[in-house]
């Protein structure tokens, strides 16, 4: 198939691979190299995290467990943790050539995602309420807090247990809310990222485009969209509950 | 070996992964939370959380059936990351005292370093 | 070695370069060689323009005190010589130009894994260049390449579009490493296995997987300085809580593998050079390829070096300066192999011969001023000085810039069908050698003496030894200017240079000069290992007179 005039046209090209299952093993390799490369990108930000809580442990332990509400964590991985089920499923419906499928799942994955943005924005419009802010920016009364803290016992219960000193709780605050934004931030741009994508490959489904043998995209998309909820697998423990 | 000779698992299967998953998340908040687990509940949090991520990589991304090249790659990252947060965390536990931020912890504290 | 397919002797007809000649058909192309010639020309004019910031620098230490620029100026100018030089050319280059043409016709493939991904580095580098040069253009920053908070998030200069550009440039980099491990996995001929890949794509691998593993790290510091000079978090701010080392630490887990994707490639280099040169494959074959993937692994674990004088504890200090010095120990194994290479081989001493051997010399000494600096008590004399930015550029100016070099001249029949004047290499290379001498080893001795780094006025004692350099630098630059020239008119008028001028019996000599636009008109199947040359060696100069006084004898005896 080498043709001397071929290679001329927008982007054109001969085939290199073999056959498809060899291209298709190159496009799977590529994509884990590239979310090597995610990974390695969110671990900078979990790695100032731990190093400041390692610096400001006390004020980032009471601040994850007087100010954040573990409620809407909890909901929201559990959310991704569906998506990544329905991409799970979506992939399986482009194995079986079941274009429309595909679509419907990847339309469920993306309510799922969307689900995930609208709990975040609760939980920042709160922080923003609150004044509890990066930076210069941060503006909440932390004493009030840690006096509601001490009146109830059961709360008591939990600090004692955790060892958290409510004596040294106070610096460090604006910086773990520093912390917070940076990481669900980069996060949800990730999500939207992976809404885009998703949304995309769902708009080919329902064109038809899977009903024949070509899950590659999908089964990529999925993979990208897999380690958006892997990284919210880590950062829910982080941030809301140690 | 091919991707294409992968097993096909079927929905039920993966809905069990979703079950042990969300099992797993209240593990992780229950142990945090409600459990006298003292200073373990860190890195007791973290293995879950790895736990976690094991199921979603080995089976939702199908790394069970992937060359293990892939394999590799995915385990060469996860060795970065805690060689990246071990040496500059380790920095900060174990730098002269007065070097670390100030009214952060460990700040006054005289350690052999 | 056993190919299945006929090389076009000669000047072929048709050749990547004339097989579609519109702008359309280069600007969209997805051919690896074209996209390796977009990168040439690119990273030829960044070279160019961190090499006219050098200059003024250099003109202006001239004199001890104030001389052509104002201080202020003398901070962007030296900032912008090192951005320019590091994300716009030495990250880029090697790979870009050479790892692009190469990789797929020594492994025998067609193409890379993603053509089109491909193309998209290129026009993703050439994106970040540009927010990089308007950065330049909108004042430029005067914060060094280093660009450590807190400086860099209060400085007055506008430092978020060169942060901008640098993020960019990182993403094609991280893309290109994808493409070359995934096409080195997946695109590999048959019969070639991963004992027999050539060295060139050894390196080529251990750079792309440090590209992957590093880059995204130099993304994330990007952001993050940007938005504290944007919006001033205190995320690496003392008076907000902040630390400064942290911002150094993540700065440094990138930037120091960051020098082994400058090095690997032209290391590389060097060893299908010195194969093809002395007429034998590279002495100890497993432990160069060894020794590279050891170079990629183990430069991850020293970034700590760069923060000695920091506020580090001693405990890191300790354990980033014993692990510097082992890689120090990869790169000797490669020097002892490369020597070893040259003892009883039958010498062929060309203009990229010369280049290796050039490599030599400045791995050997930069390499061990670097291992000096390593010793955590000599570095806080040395830190911040004149010796530890001579150190750097003997690795990163001569060998480096000596890989690329001798990877052009190897390589410039092969991808142009045209052979250049060796006389005037040499002698090129010759005044690019001098000229680096005379500019740097003073460096060596000016900042033992402790003139500083980055200081724009310097004591009067200092002011001969920064004559010299600056005498040397102006024979460097026309040395590049030689050597440009000399290409140029290869390119225009040289000699036909045939399929392998060089008689190599590396894998990419087996196509035609230039190649066709798939590479192989059939797949070729690599039986034997590259660089399997005989016992005496076809094609130079002693095995074609013994052939024709052979012959000649022959005729006398009919």
């Amino acid at each position: 198939m080498s043709d001397a005039s071929a290679g001329t046209g927008f982007l054109e090209h001969a085939p290199h691979f073999n056959n498809a299952a060899h291209e298709k093993r190159a496009a799977q390799m590529g994509m884990w190299l590239f979310l090597v490369n995610e990974v390695l990108l969110f671990a900078g930000l979990f790695t100032a995290f731990f190093m400041y809580r390692f610096l400001y442990t006390d004020t980032f332990r009471f601040l994850a467990f007087a100010e954040l509400d573990w409620v809407m964590g909890t909901v929201n991985t559990g959310v991704l943790l569906a998506s990544s089920f329905t991409v799970v499923l979506a992939v399986q419906a482009a194995r079986a050539h079941k274009s429309k499928l595909v679509g419907i799942w990847l339309l469920a994955t993306i309510a799922f995602a969307g689900a995930f943005l609208v709990i975040k924005y609760f939980e920042y419009s709160h922080k923003i309420h609150e004044g509890l802010l990066p930076g210069q920016y941060f503006s909440y009364d932390l004493s009030e807090s840690i006096a509601k803290v001490k009146a109830d016992p059961e709360k008591m219960l939990h600090i004692n247990d955790a060892n958290i000193n409510l004596d040294q709780v106070g610096n460090g605050a604006p910086m773990f809310f520093t912390l917070y934004f940076f990481i669900t931030g980069l996060h949800g741009i990730h999500v939207l990222i992976g809404m885009f994508l998703l949304g995309w490959m769902a708009w080919r489904a329902f064109k038809g485009e899977f009903a024949r043998k070509n899950d590659t995209p999908i089964e990529l998309s999925g993979m990208y969209w897999h380690l958006v909820d892997l990284i919210w697998i880590y950062v829910y423990p982080m941030l809301y509950l140690l | 070996m091919t991707s294409d000779t992968h097993k096909s698992h079927g929905t039920g299967f993966y809905f069990g992964i979703l079950l042990a998953l969300g099992v797993l998340t209240f593990a992780t908040f229950w142990t945090a939370r409600h459990m006298h687990t003292g200073a373990f509940h860190t890195p007791l949090a973290v293995i879950i959380a790895t736990v976690k991520a094991f199921l979603v990589v080995w089976f939702f991304m199908h790394l069970s059936d992937h060359v293990s090249s892939n394999k590799a790659f995915f385990l060469t990252s996860l060795f970065f990351v805690l060689l990246m947060i071990g040496l500059i965390v380790g920095d900060a536990a174990t730098r002269l005292p007065s070097a670390n931020p100030n009214f952060s912890a460990y700040k006054e504290m005289r350690g052999p370093w | 070695m056993s190919t299945t397919h006929t090389v076009e002797d000669g000047f072929p007809e048709k050749h990547f370069l004339n097989q579609g000649t519109t702008f359309k058909s280069w600007a969209t192309t997805i051919d690896h060689k074209r996209i390796a010639l977009m990168y040439l020309v690119t990273v030829l004019f960044t070279f160019f323009l961190g090499g006219v910031f050098a200059l003024l620098l250099r003109i202006e230490l001239l004199t001890p005190g104030p001389g052509i620029m104002d201080a202020q100026s003398y901070n962007r100018v030296f900032s912008l010589h090192g951005i320019i030089m590091v994300f716009l050319f030495m990250i880029p280059a090697l790979p870009g130009v050479f790892g692009n043409f190469m990789l797929p016709l020594m492994i025998g493939a067609k193409d890379v894994a993603f053509p089109k991904l491909n193309l998209a580095t290129y026009y993703i580098y050439v994106t970040g260049a540009a927010f990089a040069i308007w950065g330049l253009w909108n004042g430029g920053v005067d914060t060094g390449w280093t660009f450590y908070a807190p400086y860099s998030t209060t400085t007055v200069t506008k430092v978020v579009p060169v942060l901008i550009g640098a993020f960019i440039v990182g993403m094609s980099s991280i893309l290109t490493g994808v493409n070359f491990m995934t096409t080195v996995h997946t695109l590999r001929a048959p019969g070639l296995t991963w004992g027999k890949l050539p060295l060139f794509v050894w390196a080529i691998y251990g750079t792309a997987a440090v590209q992957v593993l590093a880059t995204p790290v130099i993304g994330l510091v990007t952001l993050l300085v940007a938005a504290e000079a944007g919006f001033g978090f205190g995320l690496f701010d003392p008076a907000r809580g902040g630390d400064p080392l942290l911002m150094q630490h993540l700065f440094w887990f990138y930037s120091h593998p960051a020098v082994y994707i400058m090095i690997l490639p032209a290391m590389g280099v060097v060893s299908e050079v010195i194969a093809t040169f002395s007429r034998r494959q590279v002495f100890g074959y497993k432990m160069l390829a060894g020794s590279t993937l050891g170079i990629s692994l183990v430069g991850f674990f020293v970034w700590g070096h760069h923060l000695f004088v920091s506020g580090q504890s001693t405990f890191n200090a300790g354990v980033f300066g014993v692990l510097t010095m082992l890689v120090g120990v990869f790169t000797a194994i490669k020097v002892f192999n490369w020597v070893l290479t040259l003892y009883k081989g039958a010498i062929d001493f060309k203009t990229p011969f010369f280049y290796a051997m050039g490599f030599l010399y400045f791995i050997i000494f930069g390499g061990m001023t670097g291992i000096a600096l390593a010793v955590v008590s000599l570095d806080i004399h040395w830190h911040d000085t004149y010796f530890v930015i001579a150190h750097f550029h003997f690795v990163m100016v001569g060998s480096v810039v000596m890989g690329f070099l001798a990877a052009l001249h190897y390589w410039f029949p092969k991808m142009f069908g045209k052979m250049y004047s060796d006389r005037w290499g040499l002698a090129a290379g010759l005044f690019v050698f001098i000229g680096f001498n005379v500019t740097f080893v003073p460096q060596f001795l000016l900042g033992n003496m402790g003139m500083p780094r980055r200081y724009y006025q310097y004591p009067e004692v200092f002011r001969t030894l920064n004559v010299v350099s600056t005498a040397g630098a102006g024979l460097l630059g026309f040395g590049f200017f030689t050597i440009l020239i000399l290409l140029v008119v290869a390119l225009v008028k040289g000699k036909v240079a045939g399929p392998n001028p060089w008689f190599s019996k590396g894998y990419e000599w087996n196509t035609s000069s230039p190649p066709d636009m798939h590479n192989f008109h059939e797949v070729p199947v690599l039986v034997d290992a590259p660089h399997a040359y005989e016992k005496v060696p076809e094609g130079t100069l002693k095995a074609e007179e013994e052939a024709k006084t052979e012959a000649e004898g022959a005729h006398h005896h009919v």
